[in-house]
């Protein structure tokens, strides 16, 4: 009963996301509004939530004559996890990027009308048209709601390292906020390319869903490190696996287009460039569904073949033909006038035409390394590995020269090229972070950390700077300018997380018995005993260490293993004590069978909690750049952020 | 005037940034930590894609274990990953080689980089048009849009078409790619391998069945149907030998020999004039078989 | 001139798309497809690496000289399933193999009293062992996982390796093959 219901509302999201569709091309097509677009739009909406409240009510239910459920649910998950467990696996997940697109699709057709209401009208056919496939691909490709017959009594539950941690419940959705959100700026830039309007009206209509998908994907790439970080007891946080890169380079392109909205505001200049970064920010994302769900790249993050790998290709082969066919019948026009004259070297325009080359760069390098092993052993059966010492080696000096560009460039003036103004802007980085690079090299670094560390001092100093320039002059900088100050900030406390405990982290790892102890910097850890214990899902197995020296003196941690029967697998259960300066970090990789001893790794990860904290304000950053609600047509930012940069 | 006071004061602190930078020393990492960073670098190449530092699985222990002693005996970096590509092929160590299709990796970051700053640099400078767009540009024609929609279905059709229909759809490459310490022998073995094992316990009669489901199984090996005419020998049936195998020895290849062999042992235990001949043939087809010097022996008692 | 650029970038457009579905098509034939080992085995026809360390009974073995004959080199571990299976093959193989055919295991990662007793339930305490307890041993014979077993011949250069359980068949065409003439 539960399947059919699911089935019933899926093949009605189906239709009536292609029923939006028809709607909205032909409102385009002939400029009258219809109604029917939205309100089709909230049936899809409608109907695909209640397919997801299908598969959830008979999780919930242990209703096992579901195929999902019979393969990820059982009765002894708690109920968070229950509910989780839709996403742990390929066909409930493919539910769930399903939901959050027909959100979007029901919300962008729901918009208020504004001036871009022409292109809002074939953005909303693209997005249904999207969602159209990827519901289909649901209902035709997946096998949710197939009935199992005879209906076993319980099932296997959800993948254990996918049912111990609460992020569960928020970094999948996140990260398909964000992904998923950039189909918005998407069918903008396909609308634009169709209509010919990529004005001021174009710009608007962006900032919005793409700030939305930026913030929800920011947060949900660092929660997810956060998350490997706490469970994978290895103590690490990115592993430039080649699902994290498919999350990575959408992001990177977002960010590039974000920044290319501010020179495009300004200026009018970078029209088509804005265009290709939307869409190219979309068609990586699209990569991304491809690589994790066809089962091509081998990893700990992709899901297993799924059977669904070339229909997903087929989709984005047709993306790319469709947006070439079309960027080709426009290619034949006059380029739009450049900007207002000559852009200095040391001026806002140069750098962030900087901060966009260095973004695609760094895209490019990423994507170079994921997709050039999958094609290689393809086409020619030669394997290729590429990981982490590639990435660190190509990544991390293009992430320098990015920092640079950002200590300097908010502060230097827009395009004129005043010597005496743009030494002046230097300055206060510039010093702060040669303090800083020669501190640090002298306290014993390698140049590369003692580089980084400095110029996220420069990036600190340069908004300090710029505070109290505005402090002294009484300016008051616009809401979007001091959003991306936040987010710079978070940038800057990020990499000094990420550089400070790549560079000072201590691991030992050794087999200890009862009584013995294991030190690294200054802490110590010494076992007094070896927990077991078992409940409903697990049989868990824990080291006891009591720590000594160091600021967790006298804390007693039970770093564990569990191991889950129904699935045959078993997890990591670190012990984690974090504090402003760093971690310390205990994982028992192994216990002896008699009890008398484990292998225990014991580390010390320096300011790891600073990476949190810096993708935190990022992400407030985003947030606090949200467009104010539109209020007839004024325009809203120009003036003030003139002001707060002319003087 | 102050302004240039300040880049005067910042080129001087440049060049005592990189004066410091070059004539300090970096951090003098121990052991354990150059081991972690070198394991880092190595790809376990039993766990999907994991390196040996992140990696539990024994093989990565050990594998972690061998750095450490070959760091602690003096070996560099580069020594140990030499080491390592020696015996696991280029592909364990993370970083593509600079030789093969590796140098695209190493080149076109870079080379994008290059090309992306010069072209801001040149774009900065371009002198602005004068006025604004001429006019307003026209949407696009229903002939390109509708183009457009056909070309994106019939993609969207033809490529998870033709993908599907090239899919393999018997287990046995799936096999193939599964990691290497799968029991090939355990799960459902192959007819011939369980003829071969017949074989070899000397249990010919069982053997013969076997080896005849196995030249079902694979009707174009030669092996299986010389070995089947093998069996045809040692349980008695001489007689049907020679037909059997005749073509065989006529075909080149690696198994024209031990085809000579069978048959010439048939037409000998038939007492045919030719039997001789055929080992002859036999002994110069392959003069290194381990059966040559038992039939030379068998010859020369002639 | 200008507009022989402009129409230059629509066919350019037009070929990306082309060229675009073209290589997604070659590669969907052959992404999909399950692609066979082309990676040659590293190890094959290079010299073998030298075995060294204690037996289980005590005794200090040195191979690096390998010129008595064809060499079959096993490693194992006491907690690995096909292993267990596997030991009686090679046990067996060792017992009836002629002179010039040596059959030396390699127990990886394991204690002795784990890989004594599975070789006493399996019936092969005779196999010559030499124990790996850190694994350095797999490592320098470039295994990848247990059991792997490796064929050496007079001169010292491993022949054939075959990665899981092998059978006494094997064992034996491939001494028959890399035997001395």
């Amino acid at each position: 009963m539960t399947g059919l219901v699911g089935v019933f509302a899926l093949a009605l999201a189906l239709c009536a996301a292609a029923l939006t569709a028809a709607a909205a091309f032909t409102k385009a097509a002939s400029g009258r509004d219809l109604p029917t677009m939205r309100w089709a739009a909230w049936i899809a909406l409608a109907a695909t939530a209640t397919s997801v409240g299908a598969v959830e009510w008979a999780l919930l239910r242990h209703d096992f004559s579901v195929a999902f459920v019979a393969a990820n649910g059982s009765r002894e998950t708690p109920v968070y996890y229950t509910v989780t467990s839709l996403w742990a696996a390929h066909d409930g997940s493919l539910l769930l990027w399903n939901l959050v697109l027909v959100s979007y699709l029901a919300v962008l057709a729901a918009r208020p009308a504004g001036p871009a209401e022409h292109l809002r009208a074939w953005a909303v056919g693209v997005v249904s048209v999207v969602a159209a496939f990827f519901l289909g691909l649901a209902l035709f490709v997946g096998h949710v709601f197939d009935s199992v017959s005879p209906v076993p009594t319980d099932g296997p539950g959800p993948t254990p390292l996918l049912s111990d941690h609460p992020a569960m419940g928020i970094h999948p959705p996140l990260l398909y906020i964000g992904l998923v959100g950039l189909v918005v700026p998407f069918g903008y830039a396909v609308a634009a390319l169709v209509t010919g309007d990529d004005g001021p009206g174009w710009v608007q209509a962006v900032a919005g869903p793409l700030r939305v998908a930026w913030t929800a994907l920011t947060a949900g790439i660092v929660l997810g490190a956060w998350w490997s970080y706490a469970v994978l007891g290895w103590g690490g946080y990115w592993s430039w696996d080649p699902v994290e890169n498919c999350s990575l380079m959408p992001w990177l392109l977002a960010t590039g287009l974000l920044h290319s909205l501010v020179l495009r505001r300004r200026d009018g200049t970078l029209a088509r460039w804005s265009l290709a970064l939307a869409v190219l920010a979309f068609l990586l994302a699209a990569v991304g569904v491809v690589l994790t769900r066809s089962g091509v790249v081998a990893s700990v993050h992709s899901f297993a073949d799924s059977g669904v790998g070339p229909v997903l290709l087929g989709f984005l082969v047709a993306s790319v033909a469709a947006v070439l066919v079309l960027a080709g019948a426009r290619a034949r026009e006059a380029r739009p006038p450049a900007g207002r004259g000559d852009a200095a070297l040391l001026s806002r325009v140069t750098a962030l035409l900087v901060n966009n080359v260095l973004l695609v760069a760094i895209c490019v390098t990423v994507l170079l390394g994921t997709i050039t092993p999958v094609l290689v052993e393809s086409f020619t059966g030669q394997r290729l590995s590429v990981g982490a010492p590639y990435y660190d080696r190509m990544v991390v000096p293009l992430a320098a020269l990015l920092l640079a560009a950002m200590a300097v460039g908010p502060a230097l003036p827009w395009r004129r090229s005043d010597r005496a103004r743009a030494v002046r802007t230097v300055a206060a980085p510039a010093l702060a972070g040669a303090v800083v690079v020669v501190a640090v090299r002298l306290a014993g670094s390698s140049v590369g950390a003692a580089v980084v560390l400095g110029l996220c001092a420069a990036v600190v100093a340069g908004l300090v700077a710029q505070l109290v320039g505005e402090v002294r002059r009484g300016a008051r900088p616009g809401r979007r300018v001091l959003a991306g100050r936040v987010a710079h900030l978070g940038v800057a406390v990020l990499v000094v997380g990420v550089t400070a405990s790549s560079a000072y982290a201590s691991v030992v790892e050794r087999s200890l018995r009862t009584g013995d102890s294991i030190t690294v910097a200054g802490t110590t850890a010494t076992l007094t005993g070896v927990d077991r214990g078992r409940d409903a899902r697990s049989m868990h197995t824990a080291a006891v260490l009591r720590l000594s020296g160091g600021r967790h003196d006298g804390a007693v941690v039970h770093p564990g293993l569990r191991f889950f029967p129904a699935r045959q697998e078993t997890v990591a259960a670190p012990a984690v004590l974090s504090g402003p300066g760093g971690d310390v970090y205990a994982a028992v990789l192994a216990v002896r069978a008699d009890g008398s001893g484990a292998r225990v790794r014991l580390a010390v990860n320096p300011m790891v909690g600073w990476i949190w904290v810096g993708g935190g304000l990022m992400a407030l950053g985003g947030l606090l750049g949200f467009p104010r609600p539109r209020r007839r047509q004024r325009p809203q930012e120009p003036a003030t952020t003139r002001d707060a940069v002319s003087v | 005037m102050r302004a240039r006071a300040l880049g005067v004061a910042l080129v001087v602190t440049a060049v005592a940034v990189l004066a410091v930078l070059a004539l300090t020393h970096g951090p003098d990492p121990s052991v354990e930590q150059q081991t972690r960073q070198l394991a880092g670098q190595l790809r376990c190449p039993t766990c999907g894609g994991e390196s040996v530092a992140q990696s539990d699985a024994p093989m990565a222990r050990s594998m972690r274990s061998e750095v450490a002693a070959q760091l602690r005996s003096g070996r560099s970096a580069d020594e140990v990953r030499a080491w390592f590509r020696d015996r696991y092929g280029d592909d364990v160590v993370l970083a593509p080689s600079r030789d093969g299709v590796g140098w695209l990796l190493w080149l076109v970051p870079p080379a994008a980089l290059v090309a992306g700053l010069s072209v801001v640099l040149v774009r900065r400078r371009r002198p602005s048009a004068t006025g604004t767009r001429s006019g307003r540009p026209e949407p696009l024609g229903a002939r390109t849009l509708t183009a457009t929609a056909v070309v994106v279905l019939a993609v969207g059709a033809a490529v998870p078409a033709l993908a599907a229909r090239d899919r393999p759809t018997n287990p046995d490459s799936a096999a193939a790619a599964s990691p290497a310490a799968a029991d090939p022998s355990a799960a459902d073995p192959d007819p011939a391998t369980v003829a071969q094992r017949l074989d070899d316990a000397g249990r010919f009669a069982d053997a013969l069945g076997a080896w005849r489901r196995a030249s079902r199984a694979h009707p174009d090996s030669d092996a299986v149907r010389t070995r089947l005419a093998f069996d045809l020998l040692r349980t008695g049936h001489a007689a049907r030998v020679p037909p059997f195998v005749r073509p065989l020895a006529r075909t080149e290849g690696s198994g024209r020999a031990f085809a000579l062999l069978v048959l010439g042992l048939a037409q000998r235990d038939l007492g045919r004039p030719t039997a001789d001949a055929t080992l002859r043939a036999f002994l110069r087809a392959d003069p290194d078989h381990p059966a040559a010097a038992q039939v030379r022996r068998l010859l020369a008692g002639r | 001139m200008r507009r022989s650029w402009r129409e230059l970038r629509v066919v350019a457009f037009l070929a990306a798309a082309v060229l675009v579905v073209g290589v997604a098509v070659a590669g969907a034939c052959g992404v999909f497809r399950g692609v066979p080992e082309h990676a040659p085995d590293p190890l094959v026809d290079e010299p073998a690496p030298a075995v060294s360390g204690t037996t289980l009974g005590g005794r200090r073995v040195e191979l690096s000289s390998w010129s008595r004959g064809v060499t079959v080199v096993n490693i194992w571990a006491s907690w690995c399933g096909p292993c267990r299976a596997e030991l009686p093959e090679i046990a067996a193989f060792a017992r009836r193999a002629d002179d010039g055919v040596d059959v030396l295991t390699i127990d990886t990662r394991d204690g002795p009293a784990a890989a004594r007793s599975l070789l006493a339930e399996v019936g092969a305490s005779d196999l010559p062992v030499v124990q790996d307890p850190q694994g350095r041993l797999a490592v320098a014979w470039g295994a990848t996982g247990v059991p792997e077993t490796f064929v050496v011949d007079a001169s010292g250069t491993v022949r054939a390796r075959s990665r899981g359980a092998v059978t006494q068949g094997w064992l034996e065409d491939q001494v028959r093959r890399w035997a001395p003439r």
